[in-house]
């Protein structure tokens, strides 16, 4: 039978019935992300649609949308672009230019525009150099490119963001395409020809995906664009919010964002649709690469050392600098090891809750009948798609709800102020990746494993967990990376929620940026970059 | 089975981080960097053995505030511009207090009438303007939309809320139409597309990118005193204290309130009368160079030698008001697209 013909089953040959932890993952996943989702709209129905939200709206939506195609044109291109050579050629320094190719995704948008501007501006590096050279002394002196651009934002959040399509389309080339690709080697098929004929279509999908989650990101941005002078959505809901006064207004632009994402959501969708050939499961033999001499070899060198220079080794470098002038003047400050540990305690919980959520929601989709749980996985970006400070905002009466309840209970327990606020923001918001990575797990195992193991009376927790489940966590241990490295990054709701004197690193940074020198937050800069390489590393090295 | 391990760990979390139940404490929910306010709360504590705890955002606070309602641990909200204060007013999370040492000490027009919100110092938004090619000594904040700046002016942000608070108050001074047209040709000066903060003005003048732009008063006392990096931009500049054609210089205030629900009253009051003794006052002054509102409080010399500042009279209340039609135009007129655009 094959895969399709599984899918036709009809539903009475599904079991029907049991599976509580199933049912339970699909609704608290509703439960989640339709609660603030509610208050949001409750909100942004509170008052009717003031003309300046639409004028903001309009006003915003020009650069937002500029930026969101470079990013996502770019960061694609990269992306796809270095996994192709990495999967397809050896060359000097691959092994290791594979691995740091997922370095950038260490690195914070907000801090990466800073450190960009830094080293670009009149007192960075470059522009003291080339007046060195040219005598000239005044900045309008000379033409340099300005970071502070359109132009300059796509280029540094796209420098940071194009690992997520780095990494998926690279494991689609070694994994699901190889076989079709080492089909048209020995056809004679090479080089460019190769790229675009088969290399392209196939990672199509992974590269959307990847664009995706770069998109999404850079649309909840605001540290990054505020300091690079981009009217962007973010910025827009916050003047409403605070300069008008008129909260209602910016849960009514967020609501607009959301609309925007439901929108890249279903395009992706389609478009993912249209490659349906690249899921096969068949077991495929390992790519071959191919070794690359010469002017070859250095341009692919080049090629792929660009992106981790510009979006990892530089900044990184900054920041070592920055860092060990900090510690040459103040020292380590003395909280630097809690800080640490909030850090890593709270990235680590939400890897944990939010794979298990995951996977479960992934597994009920697939095995329980029902519109409602085979939906589920689909609301999850949900928490991507509202930006920080107003998610956050309408997720607080959802607390206030949560601790009335336990005190009726009688337990003298309070969600809000409380680390466990910080972690259920963080579940609304990243239990798109956990899903989206146990999905993609589970769209490698034949829908034929179901079948045989219904028919050998296997009910659905069996099927669930004793089958399914071992064989996706590879996949679901990826989102868990992911969501780590990017709960170590967030700032508005860690910012927002945290309990009173707890720091994480990126709150700390955050508080020496807003107070105007971010470099005086270069020990946890670097902290948090170099954490982060931990679980990029084992990314990187996943097949 | 998950669940349970997830809800056991997030009790854990809870009872690990569940502030220690003592009297001799407050909490403290700030919109002021640590940096800025961390030598004045440990001078506190350690006068009066009160211990002091913090959360440090940047927006957003008044709404937790709001959705803890009586569980809130909030007994001070300390703020580093009026309308916060404001907001928190109006969304019924502070609580009137009367204290003689504070109506005392503080001018009328820098607290709110009914005691729900506190000023502890004052800052004002004025010209930095480069000392080699800038030979004006003095300059209304209308002279800003002088042609003879095109391609010489830069700001931050004009939805940031200095700049905000600023083009609000000259809504309130010249009418809605004059004030257009006094943002419309600031916009027409820009030399490049607002962005980064008010350092970054010093930081553009000191490069030769430009040649005067709008910034607080105190930035160049952090400049001058706590970045090598940042010394030589306070040192290419000069202030020049504008005023408003028929008015003042415009200040904003940093202060707090004390919340509805303090847990911790007493010593939330005891905090606030602290901040405005002479020798917080004076810590104001030297670590954060701002303008005390106790009299008799010299300024930091470094700001100090700007000369005489003026405030302006016109009341918080109806520059607030002018807030929105403030954001208005600098949407309408496209401020944040930068020259050219």
């Amino acid at each position: 039978m094959t895969d399709a013909a599984a899918l036709r089953l009809p539903a009475a040959s599904r079991p029907a019935t049991g599976s509580f932890p199933l049912r339970a993952a699909s609704a608290v996943l509703y439960l989640l992300l339709l609660l603030p989702l509610a208050g949001l709209t409750a909100l942004a129905f509170t008052d009717k649609l003031e003309s300046h939200v639409l004028s903001s709206l309009r006003l915003a939506s020009t650069e937002t949308l500029i930026l969101l195609a470079g990013v996502g044109f770019l960061s694609a291109a990269v992306g796809l672009g270095a996994a192709w050579l990495v999967a397809m050629y050896r060359f000097p320094g691959r092994d290791l230019l594979a691995v740091l190719l997922v370095a950038p995704l260490a690195l914070p948008t907000y801090l990466a525009a800073y450190v960009a501007v830094e080293l670009t501006d009149y007192y960075g590096p470059l522009q003291g150099a080339l007046r060195w050279a040219t005598g000239y002394t005044l900045r309008r002196d000379y033409w340099f490119p300005e970071v502070r651009t359109l132009p300059g934002a796509i280029l540094i959040l796209s420098l940071v963001l194009y690992p997520y399509a780095y990494l998926g389309a690279r494991i689609m080339f070694e994994r699901q395409g190889s076989t079709m690709i080492q089909a048209a080697r020995l056809q004679g098929t090479t080089g460019l020809r190769l790229f675009f004929r088969i290399g392209l279509p196939l990672a199509r999908p992974a590269a959307i995906g990847g664009a995706v989650f770069a998109l999404l990101e850079t649309l909840n941005d605001i540290g990054a664009v505020e300091h690079l002078g981009i009217q962007s959505l973010s910025l827009a809901i916050r003047s409403v919010w605070l300069n008008r006064g008129n909260l209602p207004g910016a849960a009514q632009i967020s609501l607009a964002c959301l609309i925007m994402v439901v929108v890249i959501l279903l395009a992706e969708h389609a478009l993912r649709r249209q490659a349906g050939f690249a899921g096969s499961s068949r077991a495929t033999a390992p790519l071959t690469p191919a070794r690359l001499t010469g002017a070859r070899a250095l341009a692919a060198s080049l090629a792929c050392l660009m992106p981790v220079f510009l979006g990892f080794l530089l900044p990184a470098g900054f920041l070592a600098i920055e860092a060990h002038r900090v510690l040459l003047r103040t020292g380590l400050s003395a909280d630097i090891g809690r800080t640490l540990a909030n850090s890593l305690m709270l990235s680590a919980a939400a890897a944990a809750l939010v794979s298990v959520l995951g996977i479960t929601v992934a597994l009920a989709a697939r095995i329980l009948p029902g519109r409602l749980t085979a939906f589920a996985p689909r609301i999850g970006a949900i928490g991507y798609a509202v930006p920080g400070t107003v998610l956050v905002i309408a997720l607080l009466p959802v607390f206030t709800v949560i601790d009335n309840a336990l005190e009726r209970a009688g337990l003298s327990l309070a969600i809000s102020g409380s680390l466990a606020a910080v972690l259920m923001a963080y579940l609304v918001r990243f239990s798109g990746m956990g899903i989206a990575q146990a999905e993609s797990g589970l769209a490698r195992l034949s829908r034929n494993i179901d079948h045989a193991a219904r028919t050998l009376g296997a009910h659905a927790d069996r099927l669930a967990f004793s089958v399914l489940a071992p064989n996706i966590l590879p996949a679901a241990g990826l989102g868990a990376l992911l969501v780590f490295v990017d709960a170590m990054k967030e700032l508005p709701a860690t910012l927002l929620l945290r309990p009173l004197n707890t720091e994480t690193l990126a709150t700390s940074l955050y508080a020496h940026a807003s107070a105007g020198s971010f470099e005086d937050g270069a020990v946890e800069a670097l902290l948090l970059l170099l954490i982060g390489l931990i679980p990029v590393s084992i990314l990187a090295r996943a097949r | 089975m998950r669940l349970t391990f997830a809800s056991q760990a997030a009790c854990a979390a809870l009872l690990y981080f569940a502030p220690a139940a003592s009297a001799q404490e407050v909490n403290v929910y700030t919109y002021r960097e640590p940096a800025l306010i961390k030598p004045l709360l440990d001078a506190f504590t350690a006068e009066t053995g009160i211990k002091v705890s913090t959360i440090f955002a940047k927006e957003g606070l008044e709404e937790r505030i709001a959705a803890e309602g009586t569980r809130s641990p909030a007994d001070v909200f300390m703020t580093a511009d009026v309308a916060s204060l404001v907001r928190a007013t109006d969304l019924g999370v502070t609580r009137p207090v009367t204290s003689e040492t504070l109506t005392k000490t503080i001018p009328a027009a820098y607290r709110d009438a009914n005691g729900n919100w506190f000023g502890l110092t004052y800052r004002a938004r004025v010209a930095y303007v480069s000392k080699d090619r800038v030979k004006d000594t003095a300059l209304t904040y209308e002279d800003l939309a002088d042609p003879k700046w095109k391609g010489r002016f830069c700001t931050r942000s004009g939805k940031h809320v200095y700049n905000n608070m600023l083009f609000a108050a000259g809504i309130v001074h010249m009418g809605e139409a004059k004030a257009e047209a006094w943002i419309k040709g600031m916009k027409a000066n820009l030399v490049r597309k607002p962005s980064g903060g008010d350092r970054e003005v010093a930081k553009d003048i000191a490069s030769g990118a430009c040649d005067i732009g709008l910034a607080n008063t105190y930035y160049i006392g952090h400049m001058m005193h706590d970045s090598a990096e940042q010394k030589p931009w306070a040192e290419a500049v000069r202030v020049v204290i504008p005023k408003f054609r028929d008015g003042g210089t415009h200040v904003n205030l940093s202060g707090l309130a004390i919340m509805k629900h303090a847990p911790h009253a007493d010593n939330a009051l005891k905090l606030a009368e602290w901040l405005v003794s002479e020798k917080a006052q004076t810590l104001y002054s030297k670590v954060n160079f701002e303008f005390p509102v106790r009299a008799g409080v010299p300024v930091d010399p470094s700001i100090a030698s700007f000369g005489t500042l003026t405030p302006d009279t016109l009341s918080f209340d109806a520059i607030l008001k002018a807030r929105s039609t403030a954001a208005d135009i600098v949407d309408r007129i496209g401020y944040d697209g930068g020259p050219g655009s």
